[in-house]
């Protein structure tokens, strides 16, 4: 097909000449509003939606410091023995009434958990504590950050 | 109205980054919306490709800002994105019809009808009428002549840049776009008649 005969030429002219008269559809009226808002969302994303490395200094103290606790209380304290601190802890123990049933509630559980205790051998336990731990971890981010680090080690020359 | 968080690309936007850059969004969206709009032509997806290229061009707002040609840049993001769209869309659903098309277009009959426009009508002013005409038949086009006859007319693209961006063959393109505007100066036809031009 050819498409070089004055015919085609003379329509090529009339669709350029007519197409440049149209003004094209307008953005909708909340297109501007909705796309800043967009953008606002991905510029600043919650700081717990950040990796860990770029949460608030304080944020990150109190989870790291959250972190270790917690898995030493439950490697090395283990998990009966909560319940009694809980119980020893005076203001815990003497605020509200509501505190009777949550340790009634916990005094079923340290039942339980003794018997439970008594019975897992520690080697299980500590490979509990450590899978729990490696949980805890990667939902804090510090998994992510470790893998960061570990990628931009690898690209350094 | 952005906040300071580290900005993705690594750099830190500037306080008076936010204020600047919604001037630019207010005065680039008709265009980039229009961009989209003509060659997906659907309301959603336009809008949502020219969402995306303002997303786009706030992630290196920090160069952007200070260059001349981020008109043309945005113009060329919401082009992109609409032409990745549009042959995502083709390679999922219309692999055979294309294929057969292509094919069909070499020996097409009845393409190259000869007929004449008079010199008074190349330079014919459109009323709003006829531009609504015009507008609704450039969305009514088949995918392949619209898209064509988009990037040809109104993104100023010549028909190797077009067969190259689309990967199809210049013929294609060539009988694409003469399709689509024959099927435009058509449209007009019954309503010339009316006036008797």
């Amino acid at each position: 097909m050819n498409h070089n005969t004055p015919e085609n030429e003379s329509l090529r002219r009339w669709t350029q000449g007519a197409l440049r008269q149209l003004n094209g559809p307008s953005a909708p009226p909340d297109f501007a509003a909705v796309t800043l808002a967009r953008i606002q969302r991905e510029a600043a994303p919650a700081w717990y939606r950040l990796p860990w490395l770029q949460w608030p200094t304080a944020a990150r103290w109190s989870s790291a410091v959250a972190l270790l606790g917690f898995t030493t209380l439950l490697a090395v304290a283990g998990l009966p023995r909560w319940h009694d601190l809980l119980e020893n802890t005076g203001w815990i123990r003497h605020t509200t009434h509501t505190f009777d049933s949550l340790a009634s509630a916990l005094h079923t559980l340290q039942s339980a958990s003794r018997m439970t205790w008594a019975h897992l051998p520690r080697s299980l336990v500590f490979v509990l504590s450590l899978c729990f731990a490696s949980l805890w971890i990667s939902t804090f981010g510090l998994g992510t950050a470790c893998w960061r680090m570990a990628q931009r080690t690898r690209h350094l020359p | 109205m952005f906040s300071r968080h580290p900005h993705p690309t690594g750099a830190e936007p500037r306080v008076s980054d936010s204020k600047e850059f919604e001037d630019f969004l207010l005065s680039h969206q008709d265009m980039v919306y229009a961009t989209a709009f003509r060659i997906v032509s659907h309301e959603s997806e336009a809008r949502d490709i020219a969402q995306e290229s303002f997303i786009r061009a706030w992630r290196h707002w920090s160069e952007l800002s200070r260059n001349p040609a981020a008109s043309g840049w945005i113009r060329t993001v919401a082009r992109n994105l609409s032409l990745n769209h549009v042959q995502r869309h083709r390679a999922r659903w219309s692999l055979f019809s294309d294929l057969k098309a292509d094919h069909a277009d070499d020996d097409a009959p009845g393409l190259d009808s000869t007929f004449s426009i008079p010199d008074s009508q190349l330079q014919e002013l459109l009323t709003r009428e006829q531009r609504e005409i015009l507008e609704s038949g450039i969305a009514r086009l088949p995918r392949d002549q619209r898209v064509a006859l988009v990037l040809f007319h109104f993104e100023d693209l010549d028909y190797n840049e077009i067969a190259h961006q689309l990967g199809i063959s210049l013929g294609k393109v060539k009988t694409d776009i003469h399709r689509a505007r024959l099927a435009l100066w058509k449209s007009l036809q019954p309503r010339r008649e009316e006036l008797g031009i």
